[in-house]
């Protein structure tokens, strides 16, 4: 079989290769860097200064995302391929920010230069699996909802639970199911979930409130419990929201955090090299 | 209390074209040349000729220089001329003579300097050239509240370009209607002239008369059928001779409704069975294979029965054939007394136009010239055989290399449709809203797609336009601002010639176009001047044409997420989908 090399080069790669790919070219880049301070070691070389440099020039690189995302009519090939090259080049970094800095002896400059580093490594490292999890986590919980869209559905979901909870006064059954929203669906629908739910999202709250409403169909006629089955899918879907919501805006949140950042240590690095490089002129 | 409500069963022709055309009129009309010619007597008692007439035509009055067709438009309609005539333009008018406005496509340079420098508001628009139209030689005109695009300097264009005059009695743009195909070419009022227009379903009624529908299949078959056969690989290498017979021999078909998206809501709501009940059924499963169906215009869906409903195996779209198989099978054969049947069903989604073309036609004068590797192989384990009982199928949750399920879902949606769709891996997406974000900064602020729509597990079809095959929206346009480039088949919107009545936006079944509030560079929302009421105009997807990087959107997906790609073309969104479901 005749080997087209165009046809090989513009064949969509599969996402195994491409991450084996990627990782084979971070290794050798690491081996690379390995080697050339291990040359410079032995000859007494200044290995800071070469790994102080290549230091930089990834973090260039890895800065270079956010300008291409916001030129994005620049010929310089897709968001996806750069995000790859800042995943790849943030994992090289983290090896030359060790070999640069090693067991960590400097001043107050250097703790704040490498603090900062290690929180931008670490977000973007949370962000890496968000982008893996959040995705799966919001396909299982059903539907797809636009940020944007969340709080008037939120809106709509109280506002009909509120008028099912009116409605069940009237069957002549009773108030049980108009008290319970009282007591426990009212904050439900109407106050936001915790900052723990916030962080890791969970379907507990829901379960115990449909459990309990469930307790209630003793006490309900078949109007009532008709009623109950309304407040108890509205009851998933707000919990769907609520997830949905809680999720995307983790992702926003890590990243606006990672961004904020890179800011101030693009600051930082200003003046430690402005500082190394009148020291190194100076002899 | 009553649950239900008694009222008289809506019939066909409830709704005339022309509520004011009269009975008197339709008689007269009849007894004008062409349509004198008609044959009463062949048509049914449900749809007399003269119901026909009154109902599905209405005459229009144009004035000279008047467009009466521009070149590459979509139209559901014939016209007869009644009085006057019209001129052909055999050679093109050019894209701003036809008040098409031609997107320049920007550089490098300028696509950056423009999505760099964002606007304060969004959806401005120039308020000197609105309604002025993109070009100095059209303008509008609004008699008796239609609105007619005419041509400034119309006697000028006459002398500078080849035509050919139309008179009295003759009819034109009926091949277009019928296939639902762009028009040829631009046809304008030379002086004042009265047409009379006659919708597809008029013109598909009329077919009736024998030596009507002679002249249409005539006039397809001198005009493209040649052409169109030789798009088809089993005729490609076909002597002229035997090509010129085999064209002879095809009947020309049309099944479904023609202005499917009508009904597309309501079918959306009916039961799986009941939806494919409803589609007209082309050939069935288990029935003589006799004829070999080439799809001409429109989509079909190709099914088996499987326990008490269908599977749908697959669509065919221009170009694909049904029954060629079976055909070949029968060929093969040793045993030519025992034919295999169809082994699947064909059924029109929409509407469908096929030729159909005998088998003895295909046995004997096209077999012959093809060569035994270009035919498809026999047919292994029938499932229909003359001798053998029916068995149902095993349940396959594939169907070839595409689960079953999304090519229903494909199929009911009608996404098959879409030539660049958008669809989104939400497996992937992590809904940082790039797309959205990046859409709207090659938009002047405003996104054109809503990242919401049908979804099929973990596909999602968001609300951008497709691009369609069958650009239904392109219909009944009436200046002609929404157009299909004849280069790359980009569907775009002019704002310079859209006047905001909505036709295109309640046309798309897939609620793809929005009409929006434009205003102008200081943000003052524009309002009309007599009555201040909001000017909208509908926008939609251009694919980025303008810029030369592409559709924005999947530029700037982060995660891989997010394709265009054509839904009737199944390897490579199979390929797509393989890659993504791995």
């Amino acid at each position: 079989m005749q080997l087209n090399v165009t046809q090989l080069l513009h064949r969509p790669w599969s996402f195994f290769a491409q991450r084996c790919i990627s990782w084979a070219i971070t290794l050798l880049a690491v081996a690379i860097t390995l080697c050339c301070v291990w040359g410079l070691t032995v000859r007494f070389g200044r290995s800071d200064l070469f790994t102080g440099y290549s230091l930089l020039g990834v973090c260039l690189l890895l800065a270079f995302l956010s300008i291409r995302k916001r030129m994005l009519a620049l010929p310089i090939g897709p968001v996806k391929v750069w995000l790859q090259i800042h995943l790849y080049a943030g994992v090289l970094s983290l090896v030359l920010f060790v070999l640069h800095v090693g067991w960590f002896n400097g001043g107050w400059l250097e703790l704040m230069l490498g603090s900062l580093f290690l929180w931008i490594a670490g977000t973007g490292l949370y962000l890496w699996y968000l982008s893996r999890r959040i995705p799966k986590r919001l396909l299982a919980v059903g539907r797809d909802v636009v940020l944007e869209e969340i709080p008037r559905l939120q809106q709509q979901h109280a506002e009909q639970a509120y008028e099912l909870a009116l409605k069940s006064t009237q069957l002549g059954e009773g108030v049980t199911l108009a008290d319970y929203y009282q007591q426990k669906l009212v904050p439900y629908f109407h106050a936001p979930r915790s900052l723990f739910f916030g962080i890791v999202p969970s379907i507990r709250t829901r379960r115990r409130l449909l459990r309990e409403l469930d307790t209630l169909d003793r006490y309900l006629g078949t109007e009532g419990r008709a009623l109950r089955n309304q407040i108890c899918d509205l009851v998933r879907k707000k919990d769907e929201l609520d997830v949905h919501w809680a999720m995307q805006n983790q992702l926003r949140f890590c990243l606006t955090m990672h961004i904020v950042g890179l800011w101030a240590l693009a600051l930082l690095i200003t003046v430690h090299v402005t500082t190394v490089l009148a020291f190194v002129q100076r002899g | 209390m009553e649950t239900t409500l008694p009222i008289r069963r809506p019939k066909r022709w409830d709704k005339p074209l022309d509520p004011a055309l009269t009975q008197e009129d339709a008689e007269w009309l009849l007894s004008l040349a062409p349509l004198a010619y008609l044959d009463p007597t062949k048509f049914p008692k449900s749809t007399p000729l003269v119901e026909i007439i009154r109902n599905d035509c209405r005459a229009c009055q144009y004035e000279h220089g008047d467009v009466i067709l521009r070149e590459g438009d979509y139209g559901s309609s014939a016209f007869l001329i009644l009085r006057g005539n019209v001129r052909i333009f055999v050679t093109r008018l050019s894209e701003a003579q036809l008040g098409r406005k031609e997107t320049p496509r920007k550089t490098w340079w300028q696509s950056l300097v423009s999505t760099m420098r964002q606007q304060r508001f969004a959806e401005v628009r120039n308020t000197e050239s609105l309604g002025a139209t993109s070009s100095a030689s059209i303008a509008i005109r609004q008699p008796n509240g239609q609105t007619h695009v005419f041509l400034q300097d119309v006697d000028r264009l006459f002398d500078t370009h080849q035509t050919n005059t139309v008179k009295t009695g003759e009819i034109f743009g009926e091949l277009s209607a019928i296939n639902r195909s762009p028009r040829p070419f631009s046809v304008v009022a030379d002086g004042p002239v009265v047409l009379l227009e006659i919708r597809w379903q008029g013109l598909r009624l009329l077919r009736r008369d024998p030596g009507f529908r002679e002249h249409l299949d005539n006039l397809y078959r001198q005009t493209s059928l040649a052409s169109h056969l030789r798009e088809v690989n089993l005729f490609r290498f076909l002597p002229e001779e035997q090509l010129t017979a085999v064209a002879q021999e095809i009947r020309f078909e049309s099944y479904g409704e023609l202005e499917w998206y009508n009904e597309f809501e309501e079918t959306q709501q009916l039961d799986v069975q009941k939806r494919i009940q409803r589609e007209t059924l082309i050939a069935e499963e288990g029935t003589q294979a006799d004829h070999l169906l080439l799809i001409r215009s429109g989509f079909a869906r190709l099914s088996e029965r499987q326990g008490s409903g269908h599977r749908t195996l697959s669509y065919l779209g221009r170009g694909h054939q049904y029954g060629l198989d079976e055909i070949t099978h029968n060929w093969k054969a040793a045993d030519r007394t025992q034919f295999l049947p169809y082994q699947r069903s064909l059924r029109a989604i929409g509407y469908v136009d096929v030729l159909r073309l005998p088998w003895k036609v295909l046995h004997e004068k096209v077999f012959p010239f093809v060569r035994a590797s270009e035919m498809p192989p026999a047919i292994k384990q029938p499932r229909y055989e003359p001798t053998r009982p029916i068995v149902d199928s095993p349940l396959k949750s594939q169907s070839g290399e595409i689960e079953t399920g999304l090519v229903e879902f494909l199929v009911d949606e009608r996404l098959i449709n879409g030539r660049e769709t958008m669809v989104i891996d939400t497996l992937r997406c992590t809904r940082c809203d790039d797309c959205v974000r990046a859409c709207a900064t090659f938009h002047d602020g405003n996104p054109r797609f809503v990242r919401q729509g049908p979804q099929y597990g973990q596909w999602l079809f968001p609300h951008a336009c497709m691009h369609c095959s069958d650009p239904v929206c392109m219909i009944g346009c009436p200046t002609g601002a929404i157009a299909r480039d004849t280069n790359n088949g980009v569907v775009s919107i002019n704002p310079d010639t859209c006047i905001g009545c909505q036709t295109c936006a309640e046309s798309c079944p897939y609620d793809n176009i929005r009409m929006v509030q434009i205003s102008d560079d200081r943000g003052r929302k524009l309002v009309d001047e007599q009555n201040q009421l909001p000017i909208l105009q509908a926008t939609k997807c251009d694919l980025c044409q303008s810029h030369p990087s592409g559709p924005a959107c999947q530029r700037a997906c982060p995660h891989d997420a997010l394709v265009r790609v054509s839904v009737g073309d199944m390897p490579n969104l199979v390929e797509w989908l393989k890659r993504h479901a791995a």
